[in-house]
């Protein structure tokens, strides 16, 4: 994939910033477009390519989602809170880009402070599916996942909470990874829940996948829920040797009232994975996944209130400067610089934390939790991997679930558990419906993205949907 | 301060409705009493389902009420009275904790939002967790320190670069203390 010896990094920036003036107006999937910067960069690259510099990275542009500090560089979460923000310090992830000498062409949108299935929730502007204008691309990390799909870079990374990388990409056709939790650092990454966020990549193939994740992935001392496990190079597992491999097809996650076209789709692409070697049980029950919904909507708000009080108009941010009091000025700025999604979640939030329910929400989601988990590794012991859809549905039209909250946790049902557990899982194209793309969500244990990746792989070796571009 | 609600009804004894106050008010205190009583006891009931299956005050042991026809519409009256008053007051409780100004529509469209969405959490109660530990982590990690070096900070000029106000190398808010 990375030829950088046939074409220049400047020639291959420059392609991908006509791609995006060429698509962007039917798109938006980007708040700020780094052109000089990017082409900087690419210089850069050039002369390190010419000096032998063999790192697959090197002069490859990239995007990054809104919420992750990138120095000098605006970052908004999508939110008004934070639309003149600059951040002082670079990301983790974004220092780790840019030893590698790495482009970084933007940043997507997203749905504010990542909280959403479907990027309408931005506080600037809505991303739009690139297969179907109408409708939307997913959420939070649509934007990145929209971008993706269009051409508008070779990779973008984004963040994964209760399925924000594999429900946009499964939305939008591409193949995102959320690492096991711990597996990338999220120093630099703006919090939403610290015991469920994680960044991974969006790309166009399992190959790419795994070379942005050899570049993000590592112990961080900065971060203190980075775990010091060894990171292995990821493209070593990329094989087709699928044979005796377990899959297991956790039947909960075939949720009552999902579309028909989803369900035969993964039910094929599972058919042709037995057909390329592994071992399918179909009849995997993890009974306490339907709690998951209720679980994630208690302990990420509950999070997430402690994680935005930090916004309070003092240090950086929007600030309301009408106020008389030191509270007004407080509550008027978080009022009008917060979304209404996100103070719907606050308020969930701080309710479940306060005292007299803390027992009863909080405490007890942890503890389900727990339970959860333990199914996972049971299952585990049995299956080297588990096979579900990434979405229960294609991917609905804009405005369609953004009124009715509740209608749209629901669209996160398969991604949610893996958050919860800590579990790595990756989204890969496994089929369309009438146009509109479908998704299949391979969850592995803890550490396994290098299986992950095989399957996805081998997967895509033997299949053509990952190569379908969207026509725009 | 709340009190356990008294007999309302007695057959024996005179209307509660007369006496010296405006009949309005007066209903409104009674339904306030009962239902402050009642929301003592049942502030984890939030689905409407709970309430009315877990309300059964004293005074409703009165054979007018009881009698059949009047109890699911006293029963119906103090869930909307609870929710009206009691709900009102903790979303805008909620909303001090948080810091978070609310307008009046937003705090009845929150209260519905919120009733709905914690209603389809009940769920959670049906699941045995004796003996469970509750997971904060889904790591092994525990007691993650960093070591006591001295380092060089964020100069103070780039700390206060996204100030919305600044004042000789401070942040300027507010008085704190009036």
């Amino acid at each position: 994939m990375l030829k950088t010896k046939q074409l220049s990094s400047v020639e291959l920036t420059k392609a991908c910033l006509e791609r995006i003036s060429q698509v962007e107006p039917k798109v938006h999937a980007l708040v700020t477009i780094t052109d000089e910067l990017a082409l900087r960069q690419a210089q850069k690259a050039d002369e390190l390519i010419a000096a032998g510099d063999t790192n697959p990275l090197t002069g490859i542009p990239g995007l990054i989602k809104d919420n992750m500090c990138t120095k000098g560089i605006r970052t908004t979460c999508s939110s008004k809170i934070l639309e003149n923000f600059v951040p002082p310090y670079d990301a983790t992830v974004i220092e780790k880009l840019k030893d590698c000498g790495g482009v970084v062409v933007g940043k997507a949108n997203m749905d504010e402070f990542a909280m959403g299935s479907s990027t309408e929730h931005s506080a600037l502007f809505t991303t739009h599916n690139p297969w179907d204008l109408s409708r939307v691309p997913g959420g939070s990390s649509g934007g990145s996942a929209a971008a993706v799909a269009a051409g508008e870079a070779i990779y973008a990374l984004g963040s994964d909470t209760g399925g924000s990388i594999r429900q946009p990409a499964g939305f939008c056709s591409v193949t995102g990874l959320k690492p096991t939790y711990g597996r990338v650092s999220r120093y630099g990454l703006v919090a939403f829940a610290s015991s469920l966020d994680q960044i991974g990549p969006l790309t166009q193939d399992a190959t790419d996948c795994a070379l942005v994740l050899n570049a993000i992935a590592g112990y961080d001392a900065r971060d203190s829920t980075s775990v010091p496990e060894p990171t292995p190079d990821y493209t070593q597992c990329l094989n087709t040797e699928l044979n005796g491999l377990r899959l297991g097809i956790p039947r909960e996650y075939f949720v009552e009232g999902m579309q028909a076209e989803v369900a035969q789709a993964i039910k094929a692409a599972i058919s042709k994975l037995e057909g390329l070697g592994a071992r399918v049980e179909w009849e995997v029950s993890l009974p306490h996944t339907r709690y998951a919904l209720a679980i994630y909507y208690i302990i990420a708000p509950s999070e997430a209130s402690a994680n935005l009080a930090r916004y309070d108009g003092v240090k950086y941010g929007f600030s309301y400067k009408e106020a008389d009091s030191m509270w007004e000025a407080l509550e008027k700025t978080r009022q009008y610089g917060f979304g209404a999604e996100v103070k719907r979640r606050i308020m969930l939030g701080t309710y479940a934390l306060s005292a007299g329910y803390y027992d009863a929400y909080y405490l007890k989601a942890q503890k389900v939790r727990t339970l959860i988990r333990r199914e996972f590794d049971q299952a585990f012991e049995q299956f080297d991997a588990l096979i579900t859809p990434t979405s229960p549905t294609v991917p609905f039209k804009i405005g369609e679930k953004v009124d009715d909250p509740l209608m749209m946790y629901l669209s996160d049902v398969c991604t949610l558990p893996i958050n919860i557990a800590g579990l790595p899982a990756i989204s890969i194209p496994a089929g369309f419906a009438d146009g509109l793309p479908i998704g299949m969500q391979i969850i592995g244990k803890p550490f396994s993205e290098e299986t992950l990746l095989k399957i996805a792989y081998a997967y895509q070796q033997a299949t053509e949907w990952h190569k379908r571009k969207p026509k725009i | 301060m709340v009190r356990e609600a008294e007999p309302l009804f007695q057959i024996s004894s005179p209307s509660p409705w007369q006496g010296e106050g405006d009949t309005g008010d007066r209903v409104d205190e009674l339904l306030l009493r009962c239902c402050n009583s009642v929301s003592q006891n049942l502030r984890q009931c939030n689905s409407k389902a709970t309430f009315l299956r877990e309300f059964q005050p004293s005074f409703l042991n009165n054979p007018i009420i009881t009698g059949g026809l009047l109890l699911p519409i006293v029963k119906y009256g103090c869930y909307n009275w609870y929710i009206m008053k009691i709900r009102r007051e903790e979303v805008l409780h909620i909303a001090l904790l948080a810091r978070l100004g609310v307008t009046e529509t937003e705090v009845n469209r929150l209260s519905e939002q919120l009733s709905n969405i914690l209603e389809n959490f009940e769920v959670l109660q049906q699941v045995d967790t004796t003996d469970v530990p509750p997971t904060t982590q889904s790591i092994a990690l525990q007691n993650v320190v960093s070591d006591d070096k001295v380092a060089d900070s964020l100069p103070q000029s780039q700390v206060l670069a996204n100030a919305p106000r600044k004042e000789e190398g401070f942040f300027r808010v507010k008085a704190v203390l009036e």
